[in-house]
């Protein structure tokens, strides 16, 4: 995500955007088709609840975060997979930011920005996690309504990157990885629902922190997700575990391409800039929800 | 292996193969 939208501030460039958004596209269809058919359990999508000013004040500060660090949560995990060893850095930066702010010592910051809640309707109707959809009456027809006129809006910007043209010599096109990226989206909602107990999706602040949390403490502490014990060492959340395996498939999809290669930053100001980028996003990623 | 249960197995294996595909695909679909 991160570079889908430093490509298209400073170069102009759309076609990561794009992929991002066909990723956007697939996701929202596939993982509200499948509530819809029931696969989701009774509470589906678990939609987190409305903090407005807790999302926007921590998804600015996470943004800044992002730009100092070199990538988003999935962006510095993945990176680690190809040998970067500033990722590894910010991420180790990340985990301190989300620690400190989801346990430690600036988690009354955060609970004070999400104690400002909107929600819809009031007394016993209230939606107090709402979708867009529940602001024109809720209810099935209108949530497919809603999603088409997004979709239809995706699918006009994406079409425009001529989406079936031959791609590069390495790796996927950009249309290619947009759409097997949102189907994995798809997936880690029907998969942390069956196997993790209680939906809740592919996102990299809070597993994150549970995973740090587990690995230094030996419970993830996760204040809304089921926990399992993990081999009889400690309790983690399902979440936790994707956090392992991220580096991991980028690993192998380096190497099958050649592009392993282990590299650290020359300048040593760049190892403080993206360790203390790493702390801002775990800070923002936190406050925001993630 | 023993007090392990067959469930906590696929909770790990599980949540590591979603991470695996999902880190193989940025990779593959950074061009």
């Amino acid at each position: 995500m991160n570079s889908a939208f430093r490509d298209v501030i400073f170069v102009n460039d759309f076609t990561l955007f794009r992929a991002w958004l066909l990723a956007l596209f697939i996701a929202i269809i596939g993982s509200n088709l499948i509530e819809s058919l029931g696969f989701m359990g009774d509470d589906g999508l678990r939609r987190q609840v409305f903090a407005p000013i807790a999302a926007i004040v921590g998804g600015y500060i996470f943004g800044l975060g992002i730009v100092m660090a070199g990538g988003c949560g999935s962006g510095v995990l993945y990176k680690q997979g190809e040998g970067t060893l500033a990722a590894f850095i910010a991420t180790l930066g990340f985990g301190i930011g989300l620690v400190s702010t989801m346990h430690g010592p600036l988690q009354p910051i955060s609970k004070f920005l999400k104690s400002f809640k909107v929600s819809i309707d009031e007394g016993e109707d209230a939606i107090g996690s709402p979708a867009l959809w529940d602001i024109f009456g809720g209810g099935a027809a209108i949530k497919w309504v809603v999603i088409a006129v997004i979709a239809a809006i995706i699918i006009t910007v994406v079409l425009k990157g001529r989406p079936f043209a031959k791609g590069p010599k390495k790796g996927w096109s950009w249309s290619v990885g947009g759409a097997l990226i949102g189907a994995v989206v798809v997936l880690a909602w029907w998969a942390s629902y069956y196997w993790g107990g209680q939906a809740r999706g592919l996102s990299f602040s809070g597993p994150l922190s549970d995973f740090f949390m587990f690995v230094l403490t030996a419970n993830s502490k996760a204040p809304f997700d089921p926990m399992f014990s993990i081999l009889g060492i400690g309790v983690a959340t399902w979440s936790a575990l994707y956090v392992i395996g991220v580096p991991i498939g980028a690993y192998i999809s380096a190497k099958g391409l050649g592009e392993f290669k282990l590299t650290i930053p020359k300048d040593p100001n760049e190892i403080i800039r993206v360790f203390g980028g790493g702390i801002i996003m775990g800070f923002g990623g936190a406050i925001a929800g993630g | 292996m023993e007090g392990i249960s067959q469930a906590s197995i696929m909770v790990i294996l599980t949540g590591i193969l979603v991470g695996v595909i999902f880190g193989f695909a940025l990779q593959r679909g950074r061009y």
